[in-house]
């Protein structure tokens, strides 16, 4: 029985770990990579006019927020970007000029992706808030004034 | 040994055995998930216990399958089986820790009872990459849960050695399996080469060992040629005082014990786990195996009383200082006349490379050789912990905010998928729609049906992730407002045909719920989700870090959950028409249209 069980142990080990390297081998260069969709972007020449720096609230402390804007055919953008994850949920970006309190005269800019993102200003304006808020949490994880009329 | 059954026969070895393994085991875990927690900071502790009992499972597993070969190869080595069963358990364990969190997190909370789901949610058995790894996982912890069942010797000596050996070498199988296990479930996943490379170099590093010990097995067991019926096996002078040459003779090993100028033959298999009895020692006037200190008398192969080990002997005689061995055992426990030889003076304690658990301490030669082993095994656990937990793929900010009930009010809507229409503030009125879902892996369109096109307060936790959010409904958490005002215009953004290349997710995990919520290691679970109600999405990764989220849907918006579960978590190109409704991004498709684009 004891040599039997030799002779098994013998038998198996050249077969497994030849299996077992085919196996790796094979799941290695047969494995599926998700794919990477380039961005199409705008070919049009671009004019950096400011980039500035803001703290935002995360849901565990503080990060940088960064805005840089720029003019391309005629528009003002701002592209936003956060160093770390604020991890609120519906984060919508909205430009403020009147100072109020509340929202209900701010422009929606659009809503805050997971890489940086471009909003356009709504025209005429160059002097104003850009305000982030959390819709589910209603509250503003950070602000930041911009005066942009000097740059143009 | 004891004469009655214990549940562990403790000495001192043994404690600090397990001490050892224990500690290895605890600085693994604590390795993997700090440095886990501190660079992926996104990671849940469910991902994270998952990942770091699974993977210190398959470390204990490697330093398991090291041990046997090591010791065929140098039998300094011999201590180290000692207690290995301990050790076995002990894997076993964190396996089935590893397990148990897996099969709740992807397999629980569905209609489907989670083990047959383990078998039947994946049924892509005909392809290699996204073949179902986890039915070997189950497979391999159902050996390894019979061998730990079975790891007592109240088994051993029902079920017999030889039986129970055998029972135990399917080790080998399940070493197979969880090698397939990982090759087709986190090396599919994970974009760096890491693991990949130490499964090839674990795998490597135990068939070699085992080939080797094998083949050198081969060699012991060549067959002495025969002249008549007894066997020239050897001379005087190969024997060491105290110790064994082991022969084969008619198919089994025998043992010929030099002693106290004596000699004496004894099968070579321990009675207790077939242990090697010539490569043991005379210890108190008995062989004792080298594995567990089983003990014989080398003259009737009878453990000494209370013990009832019995091995059969072997009749000798000396020819010109050469050792001829009859090939006919005699039964277990015959006695048989030692055959005298002269000794010279001082001979008798010669050797003293021989330790088992119970003596008081080991010979340093010996001690040296175990040392260097556990020092080996301990590096090579924590390199790979820490490797392991610095490689693994970022873990995006993904939030579920579970426990915590919130009170939100909006309109609701029935279709594609069930959606509250929250009022964002600002000039232009417009609305940010959040998915509804139940508890579980279901859908909610069954209980929001009765609330659809009206407004309503509900309670539910919040997913979300990037710009988009979910709601888990709390039971029983809809209620109509009074105040109906008209309904909200969400305007339809007419859409154009277009082919856009990612991945079908099930949202609710994807948005949070679970993380990482994608590729293949998610994939059994996203189609227990879809096929349970939860809108799938097609979500496709852009270069600059954003991620698109396409809402899919079939013609008219009407529901195609059950038709793209052939295509869950694999690369695939989609022709469909896009369009948006207010924020939601929304690609309506033919299922025909879905075409896999991976190797």
């Amino acid at each position: 029985m004891i040599r039997q069980l030799r002779g098994v142990h013998r038998l198996w080990w050249p077969i497994a770990g030849l299996a077992m390297a085919a196996l790796i081998i094979a799941g290695v260069f047969l494995k599926q990579s998700p794919q990477i969709t380039p961005v199409i972007r705008s070919t049009a020449a671009e004019k950096n006019l400011a980039e500035l720096q803001f703290e935002a609230q995360t849901a565990q402390g503080v990060t940088t927020a960064s805005v840089r804007a720029f003019s391309r055919d005629n528009h003002i953008f701002l592209e936003l970007t956060v160093a770390a994850p604020l991890k609120k949920p519906d984060i919508l970006v909205y430009w403020q000029t009147d100072g109020s309190p509340d929202l209900q005269n701010a422009w929606l800019l659009g809503g805050l992706g997971g890489g940086p993102r471009s909003f356009p200003l709504p025209h005429g304006q160059v002097k104003g808030k850009l305000v982030l808020f959390s819709l589910a949490h209603g509250e503003s994880p950070g602000n930041i004034d911009l005066n942009l009329g000097g740059l143009l | 040994m004891s004469t009655g059954y214990v549940s562990v026969g403790w000495n001192r070895q043994k404690k600090w055995y397990d001490r050892v393994m224990l500690a290895g085991i605890l600085i693994y875990l604590a390795l993997f998930l700090g440095l886990s927690m501190m660079m992926h900071p996104n990671i849940t502790a469910e991902t994270a216990l998952i990942r770091g009992f699974g993977s210190g499972a398959l470390v204990l597993l490697h330093v398991i399958l090291a041990m046997g070969p090591l010791c065929r190869l140098d039998n300094r080595f011999l201590p180290l089986l000692y207690n290995r069963r301990h050790m076995g358990v002990a894997m076993f364990v964190m396996g089935l820790a590893h397990a148990t969190l897996a099969v709740v997190q992807f397999h629980g909370f569905s209609d489907l009872n989670p083990i047959v789901s383990i078998f039947v949610s994946n049924a892509n058995y005909l392809s290699l990459t996204q073949f179902p790894f986890q039915p070997l996982g189950f497979f391999a912890l159902t050996i390894l849960f019979v061998m730990a069942a079975t790891s007592h010797d109240f088994w051993l000596a029902n079920l017999t050695a030889p039986v129970w050996k055998a029972l135990h070498m399917l080790v080998y199988v399940a070493y197979a399996l969880l090698i397939g296990h990982v090759v087709l479930g986190m090396i599919q996943a994970e974009s760096s080469p890491l693991i990949a490379i130490l499964t090839a170099l674990g795998c490597l590093i135990i068939s070699t060992l085992h080939i080797w010990a094998g083949s050198k097995e081969k060699q012991r067991d060549q067959e002495l040629a025969g002249n008549g019926d007894w066997v020239d096996a050897c001379s005087v002078d190969d024997i060491k005082e105290s110790r064994a040459r082991v022969v084969s003779i008619g198919g089994e090993r025998v043992a010929i014990f030099k002693y106290n100028g004596k000699l004496s033959a004894v099968s070579n298999v321990c009675k207790h786990q077939n242990g090697p009895l010539g490569e043991g020692k005379i210890i108190d006037d008995c062989i004792t195996c080298p594995w567990h200190g089983y003990q014989y008398k080398p003259e009737d192969g009878a453990s000494p009383p209370p013990f009832k080990e019995r091995v059969p002997t072997f009749n000798l005689r000396l020819k010109e200082g050469r050792i001829w061995v009859d090939p006919k055992p005699n039964a277990a426990g015959t006695r048989t006349e030692p055959q005298l030889i002269e000794t010279e003076n001082g001979d008798q304690h010669r050797d003293d490379s021989f330790y088992v658990g119970y003596m008081p301490k080991g010979p340093k030669p010996v001690m040296k050789r175990v040392r260097s082993f556990v020092v080996g095994a301990m590096g090579t656990g924590a390199a790979v912990a820490i490797l392991f937990s610095l490689t693994m793929n970022p873990f995006p900010a993904a939030v579920f905010e579970f426990g915590e009930v919130r009170e939100v009010q909006g309109y609701l809507k029935e279709h594609p998928h069930p959606h509250l229409l929250v009022e964002r503030p600002g000039e232009q009125g417009t609305w940010s729609a959040w998915y509804l879902v139940n508890q579980g892996k279901f859908g909610a369109a069954e209980a929001v049906a009765p609330f659809a096109n009206n407004w309503v307060s509900l309670k539910g936790s919040l997913i979300y992730r990037d710009d988009q959010t979910m709601v888990e409904l709390a039971p029983g958490g809809v209620k109509l407002l009074k105040q109906q005002p008209a309904a909200p215009i969400n305007p339809v953004i007419a859409g154009k045909t277009q082919t856009v290349r990612g991945e079908i997710v099930d949202s609710k995990c994807f948005f949070g719920v679970m993380n990482p919520g994608d590729l293949k290691v998610h994939k059994a679970c996203a189609i227990r989700c879809i096929q349970g109600g939860i809108p799938p999405f097609l979500v496709q990764r852009l270069d600059d870090g954003n991620v698109m989220y396409y809402l899919l849907t079939g013609k008219d918006g009407k529901s195609i959950n059950q038709e793209v579960i052939p295509y869950v978590a694999e690369p695939l190109e989609i022709k469909g028409i896009v369009f948006k409704k207010g924020d939601m991004a929304i690609l309506e498709i033919n299922p025909k249209n879905i075409k896999r684009v991976g190797r």
